[in-house]
């Protein structure tokens, strides 16, 4: 009898217990972020859509290596077709990659030699269609000044 | 009312029979209409507070602070396809939700909201009430059966274990208020909490007199109880959602489910009512008289606009009560674990009957004495 | 006689794959009794990915993105499981000041992962609260591995020999901060739930794991700790750099559902413990004064402090194209947040792995389930269950 009476008092003291933490809860601020019209400020390192840099000419970095190819865990996702121009310079003819399947591991951007594939702080990609998520030149293709700005934010957190 | 209600047929010229048929109805429209507005306003309280207690910021899309998602989410369900899978029982499949529905829509019509708004007073209300909520377990079980799946089954079969053990507690700490009151209608057990412990200022308020006090360890049980007949946490045992899917609900959609989500709703409100009505002066304010009547009575002198002044007041205190038990009841749900089926059971029967048997008890001893002028 | 045997007493209830609470798709066909079970058969491989199969088709450098996908949870710990076992056959030297930053970064994945566990089996259990206080903390963790690494889930952060970056600026004093923060919030899951006392008659003696079963099942990690068996690859250190930090093992005795949670609350406060000790004592300090420190030696000494070997990130830095161990073999352990991870990698001397194998946790613990759940109630389903802290893409691969 004696330890059923304990037993109630000391489970309404822990219950209350309890409920008195939950309830300093109720005066925090939430914890929430309404995401569409607030987003979260993500620092260099954040591991984006993969995107092409250019030099100042506006001409890709690419040399067509194929290294980027060789370490893409996901087979073919990176499509590269490249073809000899004037002095031996490769010219790159199709640049494709598969966001769709990408797993944005981020091994094309390190073992990248010119640093001519980088990735950015675009996440939201959605679409309608598995062929729109195929990215061509054009689509990955990102400004000289903005390229620039990426890669010296990159040199300066390593 | 009656009265002025036929005028007004006799003024728009339209013949007597009208009014004299339509007038039974409109206590029934009026109850509906609260039952929808109260279950509607709940909801978004429910998902408000747990979002508060959760750190979260709750619905806040439609409408300001999300006033209208409770709406928005009553016509989605409404325009949703009533899905009904292969074997299952259609006749008792489509009657289930009703038969949880109905009998609450009636008890809603038994409560008295202030002094006039009731719209059955019965001799034997209370005893009425208790046979209807009693009912609503045939429909979860019947639900559960004609579901023609076995998570429903185990729910509804839980559900009829729990009803059986928690109704007998429930019901003798109630029988503690009958003898203190010494009358079975709700009205009067109001009444009954008035007036105070004595005739000095202060002691005079209502609030000494609530049946809370000589009846405490009753209000323990029934507040227990009570969580327990409207299936929350931690005795949600018929939907537990981890366990068992949805319960007796689990096969239910569109129409349907927004029937059982109603039942469980208004559930919750009716029975918070009515734990108001029988332990905290009902719709008697805390304080001696009524405020309006000391605020207004210098300025307002027609007795019937005073009148109404004070309904509003009765009203308003009614509501402030309930909700202050029903925030309690989510704040409950927020914190505690789920209670297993025979854990359940040897709680109510070794723990609150016990309890609600003392509790009777030391009433009718205490009643007893009083009436008999020894203290 | 014969009416006994024409009515059915028992029903067979399939639990999953798609159930509120089986953390995934695990289906369990189990024989209800009324509400108390009689038998159960897991079935698994409803998140099978080929784990194993996909590693012979690939290389070295392309399967290690993939290994942070073997469990989800506790990405760093299998990241690390593969490298040892590579390292190991391919001989490569890791710095100390590497094997410090892969030992914060595990040792604050256990607690995001016991985080997630605490807030999943209260939610088993009906309380719904502590999941979201839970993923508060769990965010922040996140956010210091997105800061570090780039992503909030598959890292990808670990190298051959080393780990890919260094720190950030400020990372440190961040993660100082949190650790600092961290016990206040412990102490608050614990002023809910510990001592509550639904929570107590609802685990306590539910599922007793005794050590004769576990250790014949093979369970480990905090498992088989709560059941009183020393069994922490930690202490004796096979791995990485824990002789230097000071820590316990918490151990419990009963080995029931309410002890392995009292073991995985212990095992947080001891983890921000050797996380404050390990940022105290890594070498070449603060990533801001190494590099200082770094312009400033130029000594080109090996055990220089601050350019030596100790104070890099990777040893010899191996080629991702062509990187090809000698033939051989080697098996690594770690241990994980559910329990030892190891890995057997089989080398035959060519750019691709012959042969991964992953030996899980969690498949140990689902397999013990039937055993600790007969003739119970089917509501005891959730807190054994969920104590034992499965999580299915473990168990299949």
């Amino acid at each position: 009898m004696k330890k059923l009476i304990n037993k109630t008092f000391s489970g309404i003291i822990e219950i209350a217990r309890g409920m008195f933490t939950i309830g300093k809860h109720a005066f925090r601020p939430a914890i929430t972020l309404e995401y569409p019209e607030k987003k979260q400020v993500f620092n260099s390192r954040i591991r984006g859509r993969l995107a092409l840099t250019t030099n100042k000419d506006g001409e890709l970095n690419c040399i067509g290596c194929m290294s980027c190819t060789k370490v893409c865990p996901c087979g073919d996702l990176i499509q590269i077709e490249t073809s000899k121009g004037e002095n031996n310079k490769p010219v790159i003819n199709k640049f494709t990659i598969d966001i769709g399947r990408c797993i944005f591991c981020g091994n094309c951007t390190q073992v990248c030699p010119k640093d001519a594939i980088i990735m950015t702080e675009e996440y939201e990609l959605a679409d309608y269609s598995r062929e729109s998520l195929v990215f061509d030149i054009d689509k990955l293709k990102i400004s000289p000044e903005k390229s620039d700005q990426r890669l010296k934010q990159r040199e300066r957190d390593n | 009312m009656h009265e002025l209600y036929m005028e007004l047929f006799n003024k728009l010229g339209i013949p007597e029979i009208f009014g004299e048929i339509t007038w039974p109805i409109i206590p029934f429209v009026c109850v509906a209409a609260l039952l929808i507005i109260v279950v509607l306003f709940l909801v978004l309280m429910e998902r408000k507070v747990l979002a508060w207690l959760t750190i979260r910021k709750g619905p806040n899309r439609v409408g300001p602070f999300g006033f209208f998602q409770t709406i928005a989410d009553a016509i989605k369900l409404l325009i949703k396809e009533d899905i009904m899978s292969k074997d299952t029982n259609k006749i008792l499949f489509t009657l289930a939700p009703m038969i949880v529905f109905a009998p609450i829509m009636v008890i809603y019509g038994l409560m008295p909201f202030t002094e006039k708004f009731v719209a059955i007073n019965l001799a034997a209300g209370l005893f009425l009430v208790f046979a209807l909520s009693s009912l609503t377990t045939v429909g979860i079980v019947l639900a559960g059966w004609a579901s023609n799946n076995k998570y429903s089954l185990l729910g509804g079969m839980r559900s009829a274990a729990q009803a059986i053990s928690y109704e007998i507690p429930l019901i003798i700490s109630v029988l503690s208020i009958a003898v203190i009151s010494e009358t079975l209608n709700l009205s009067d057990i109001v009444d009954a909490q008035s007036g105070g412990i004595s005739y000095n200022i202060l002691l005079n308020w209502n609030i000494f007199s609530w049946n809370i006090w000589p009846a405490f360890i009753g209000f323990i049980v029934f507040f227990i109880c009570s969580i327990a007949e409207v299936n929350r946490i931690p005795f949600d045992l018929p939907e537990a959602e981890s366990e068992l899917v949805s319960g007796y609900n689990t096969e239910y959609s569109g129409m349907k489910f927004a029937l059982f989500f109603l039942a469980e709703y208004s559930a919750l409100f009716i029975i918070s009512v009515l734990m108001v009505t029988l332990f905290m002066g009902g719709y008697l304010s805390p304080f001696n008289g009524y405020l309006s009547n000391i605020l207004f009575q210098n300025i307002i002198h027609n007795q019937i606009i005073l009148n109404i002044f004070v309904h509003f007041e009765q009203a308003f205190w009614l509501l402030a009560k309930t909700y202050f038990v029903i925030l309690i009841i989510m704040w409950i749900r927020a914190t505690l674990p789920r209670l297993r089926a025979d854990q359940l059971m040897t709680f109510s029967w070794k723990f609150l009957l016990p309890l609600s048997l003392l509790n009777l008890t030391i009433v009718a001893i205490v009643k007893y004495l009083l009436n008999t002028g020894n203290i | 006689m014969v009416l006994e045997n024409t009515i059915q007493k028992e029903m067979i209830i399939n639990v999953g794959p798609q159930h509120p609470s089986t953390h995934g798709v695990l289906r369990l066909i189990m024989t209800l009794e009324g509400e108390v079970i009689k038998d159960t058969k897991p079935v698994i491989g409803y998140l099978h990915r080929g784990k194993e199969k996909l590693a012979e088709s690939r290389t070295y450098f392309q399967y290690l993105p993939m290994v942070d996908r073997v469990d989800y949870l506790s990405s760093f710990f299998c990241a690390a499981a593969y490298c040892y076992a590579v390292e190991s056959i391919a001989g490569l030297k890791v710095p100390k000041r590497a094997e410090y930053i892969r030992l914060i970064t595990m040792e604050f994945n256990r607690i995001s992962s016991h985080l997630l566990w605490v807030a999943s089996f209260l939610l088993d259990l009906g309380a719904t609260s502590p999941l979201f206080y839970a993923f508060r903390e769990r965010e922040e963790i996140v956010n210091l591995f997105e800061q570090l690494t780039g992503q909030r889930m598959m890292y990808n952060f670990y190298t051959f020999g080393g780990v890919k970056q260094d720190f950030p600026e400020g990372w440190l004093t961040k993660a100082l901060d949190l650790c600092k923060k961290m016990p206040k919030m412990f102490d608050e899951y614990e002023a809910i739930i510990t001592k509550n006392p639904i929570f107590i008659e609802r685990t306590k003696n539910i599922g007793v794991l005794t050590p004769e079963l576990g250790i014949d099942y093979g369970i480990t990690g905090a498992n088989i700790r709560a059941s009183g068996v020393n069994l922490d690859l930690r202490k004796p250190c096979s791995y990485s750099v824990y002789d230097e930090i000071n820590f316990n093992v918490h151990l419990a005795e009963n080995g029931d559902s309410y002890d392995r949670y009292l073991v995985r609350i212990a095992e947080m406060r001891e983890s921000v413990k050797i996380i404050e000790h390990a940022i105290k004592q890594i070498p070449g300090g603060t990533p801001e004064k190494l590099k200082m420190k770094k312009v400033n030696c130029n000594c080109g000494n090996e055990n220089c402090g601050y350019c030596g070997f100790d104070s890099q990130l990777t040893g010899k830095k191996a080629n991702m194209v062509v990187f090809k161990p000698p033939a051989g073999e080697a098996i690594s352990m770690v241990e994980a947040p559910r329990g030892i991870i190891s890995c057997y990698v089989i080398s035959d001397g060519t750019t691709k792995p012959y042969r991964v194998k992953w030996r899980t946790p969690s498949f140990s613990s689902v397999q013990v389930l039937p055993e600790l759940i007969k003739n119970r109630n089917y509501s005891d389903l959730m807190p054994i269950f969920g104590s034992l802290d499965v999580v299915l893409p473990e168990v299949d691969r």
